[in-house]
């Protein structure tokens, strides 16, 4: 006996048959059906649709035989997959290759063999539609014609079957990306009103698997409030624009609200609308976060005021001591005058006016930092935005401080652009930063003597950036702690609460800014910030 | 009080500087007033009676550098500090530097009266001292080199003969140097040389 030999190119055969996706599953009609045909027409005992696997022959139909699958080296289409024609064994007892083959010599006692090969879509013979009989029987070329006939019947088959398995695992692994996205899919048919979603679909919305659906169905969930818009955004895809898009609230049987997101396409037939096919993902995580960034920001803000008026509470207190000194000794001054004998009203009525003027004055005081801190979280919704000169920011900032910074021996300087620069922030916010990085650059310089400690505020274009800068002629940073003191709770002052740069470099990221610290070439450091000229929403 | 005595006022804000200068003169006390420190030094007052009210914290020349200023050059002006915050360090730093009093605006009439009237007070017994010191300096000027190595020896408690054989003199010479030292640095007794000796070196008294 001669084994069935293996073709050279038998690992691509392999991957052939392998790609259909047929083997090992159940019998089918439309195979068996062929086989039983065949059969008949023949008038054999046995026809087989065989696949020559690894090791095996594996019979996909078998009419006549009772064994699934035989090892590949006793099989007669082993052999037959050698050629491109038929190969028929008239009588496998006169053949070498079979006269003592196991199937030949004990059942199905084989005489006769007639096996057209079986092409797979790619062009490789990955088995046989054969007959066989227990007798010694001949083919005409009328029948080997006919055999050939229902080989092709049986590729046909094969490949149809190969076109929905590829099709049932493009849609296995399309519904296991829905599901890692969290995406329902779902199609309306505009005619019928049918609605078809995916399982996922249905889990999202809260239904059971079998129920059938239709569009009203899928509104029952939406929230009241947003059903109208719902079904002006599917009106409207359908009417006009052929997208959708919505986003909307539904309500789950167990009462909880969610957040979907949909968006689909409308496909049309000969130019009339006839599917809207689309998907939904469920954003309440999404919302949420929003919602808390929001909050955040908020709080940020708030506790930049805090901070800030913490560090304004000695410049308020000096600047609203200077008018009460003045108000004082002029009112007693008066009181003293009207118990001369002769009263000099001239002199009673300037300084009543000196009294009138300074009270004016803490007044303003107390008016401009009310102005720095009005924004209440609570009812302003966002940040106000306007154009403001950058040296104008500069100099508002450092007006606030001046008579601090005057109490405390600190000469500043400035160095202000000449060119004009506008640029479209929160002013408030900005002074706010600006007074913090004053105050700091102030602090750092303690050490020194009165007269040494100079700030030099800086203003200028870095590519289309608005530049500040704020220089104190301090110790400097230690270079590992240049990013360190960003970090919330750093600081270096006792008393320090080491938010107030955390906070200012968070303002400044809000507004695609940067806010970074450098140690000067001779003393000191130096805090850069940056505002774009053009937000970029704007466009 | 001395007449002639007068409230300097330094202070930047001049709303400040009206308004304590009308106080003042409402009581009755003689005002003049600068816009900074350096004006109050250029203009000399530093040795005119009367007292000092100073700003702590003026752009240039602060106050406390202008006490430091004055305390250099031996102005005896008492200074009452007046600062809008009144932190501990700075006050603890001006009294140490010898300040009058150390108040905080806004001030009240009655105390910034009381300060100002001791400050006077204060300046009249300084400048008083300062005359007599003055006087003394002057009156030892007058001593010749041995009269003063004699006075040396007398404030030592040395006997005349024991000064005599130090200096290589007879003991009558001593005699004579000794009642001239007297006489010049009018000096009761021996006593009392002791303690003017004593003022003019700016030492404590030698323990008797």
């Amino acid at each position: 006996m001669l084994p069935a030999p293996i073709p050279v190119d038998d690992a691509e055969r392999l991957a052939a048959l392998h790609a259909l996706g047929v083997l090992d599953t159940p019998a089918e009609p439309r195979f068996d059906r062929l086989t039983r045909l065949a059969s008949a027409l023949f008038d054999v005992p046995i026809a087989l649709i065989s696949l020559i696997d690894t090791n095996r022959q594996w019979f996909k139909s078998r009419h006549g035989l009772s064994v699934p699958q035989t090892g590949r080296d006793i099989s007669f289409c082993g052999h037959a997959i050698m050629q491109p024609d038929p190969l028929v064994i008239n009588d496998a007892l006169a053949d070498e290759r079979f006269h003592d083959n196991p199937l030949v010599t004990g059942a199905p006692h084989i005489r006769f063999y007639a096996g057209m090969p079986l092409r797979a879509p790619t062009g490789s013979r990955i088995g046989t539609l054969c007959i066989i009989d227990t007798v010694k029987r001949q083919l005409d070329s009328d029948q080997i014609a006919r055999l050939t006939d229902f080989a092709s019947l049986v590729e046909d088959e094969l490949s149809r079957q190969y076109v929905s398995h590829v099709a049932r695992e493009r849609e296995q692994s399309l519904a296991l990306a829905a599901g890692a996205a969290n995406l329902g899919a779902w199609t309306i048919d505009i005619d019928s009103n049918t609605f078809d979603p995916s399982d996922h679909w249905r889990m999202l919305f809260g239904f059971p698997t079998a129920v059938p659906l239709d569009t009203e169905a899928k509104l029952s969930r939406v929230h009241a409030e947003d059903v109208a818009s719902a079904r002006q955004a599917l009106s409207a895809a359908i009417a006009g624009t052929g997208l959708y898009e919505h986003t909307h609230r539904i309500v789950l049987p167990d009462g909880a609200i969610h957040w979907i997101f949909s968006r689909g396409r409308v496909e049309f037939d000969n130019g009339r609308p006839s599917l809207l096919r689309g998907v939904s993902v469920d954003i309440t995580q999404r919302k949420r976060d929003e919602l808390e960034v929001e909050q955040k920001r908020k709080e940020v803000a708030r506790l930049s005021r805090v901070a800030v008026l913490g560090e304004l509470s000695g410049a308020l207190a000096h600047e609203l001591n200077q008018p009460l000194t003045s108000i004082l000794s002029n009112a007693q001054a008066a009181q003293r005058f009207l118990q001369h004998e002769q009263v000099d009203l001239d002199e009673l009525r300037a300084i009543l006016q000196d009294i009138v003027d300074e009270d004016k004055r803490a007044g303003d005081v107390i008016k401009r930092l009310r102005q720095l801190f009005k924004q209440d979280a609570a009812t302003q919704p966002g940040p106000i935005q306007q154009n403001v000169d950058v040296n104008a920011l500069v100099m508002d900032a450092f007006s606030i401080l001046r008579n601090d910074l005057i109490n405390q021996g600190v000469t500043v300087k400035l160095a202000l652009t000449v060119e004009p620069i506008v640029i479209d922030v929160d002013h408030v916010q900005l002074k706010q930063i600006l007074i913090n990085l004053i105050v700091n650059a102030c602090d750092a310089m303690q050490s020194l003597a009165p007269g040494d400690r100079v700030v030099t505020l800086r203003t200028g274009l870095q590519g289309n950036d608005a530049l500040f800068s704020v220089i104190d002629q301090g110790q400097g940073i230690p270079p590992d702690a240049l990013e360190q003191i960003f970090d919330p709770f750093y600081s270096t002052k006792p008393r320090g609460m080491g938010l107030g740069l955390s906070i200012c470099r968070s303002i400044i990221h809000a507004i695609n800014g940067r806010l970074w610290a450098e140690n000067n070439v001779d003393r000191g450091a130096s805090l850069h910030f940056t505002v774009p000229t053009q937000q970029p929403e704007m466009r | 009080m001395n007449v002639t005595s007068t409230v300097f006022v330094v202070d930047d804000q001049a709303a400040i500087r009206v308004a304590l200068s009308r106080l003042l003169g409402s009581a009755g006390f003689a005002v003049a007033t600068f816009a900074s420190a350096q004006e109050f030094l250029d203009s000399g007052c530093s040795e005119s009676p009367g007292c000092l009210i100073l700003d702590l914290s003026m752009p240039g020349m602060n106050g406390m550098t202008l006490q430091t200023e004055l305390v250099a050059r031996g102005s005896v002006l008492p200074i009452i500090f007046l600062t809008g915050n009144g932190d501990i360090d700075s006050s603890v730093r001006a009294m140490k530097n010898g300040a009058a009093d150390f108040l905080t605006k806004p001030v009240d009439d009655e105390r910034l009266m009381a300060a100002v009237r001791s400050g006077f007070s204060r300046n009249d017994v300084a400048r008083m001292e300062q005359a007599e010191l003055a006087h003394l300096q002057t009156c030892w000027a007058t001593l010749t080199p041995r009269e003063i190595e004699v006075l040396r020896g007398v404030v030592a408690g040395r006997l005349n003969k024991q000064i005599a054989g130090d200096l290589g003199a007879a003991e009558k010479t001593i005699k004579v140097h000794r009642a001239r030292v007297m006489t010049k640095m009018q000096a009761d007794s021996v006593a009392d040389l002791v303690r003017i000796t004593a003022r003019i070196d700016k030492m404590p008294p030698a323990p008797d």
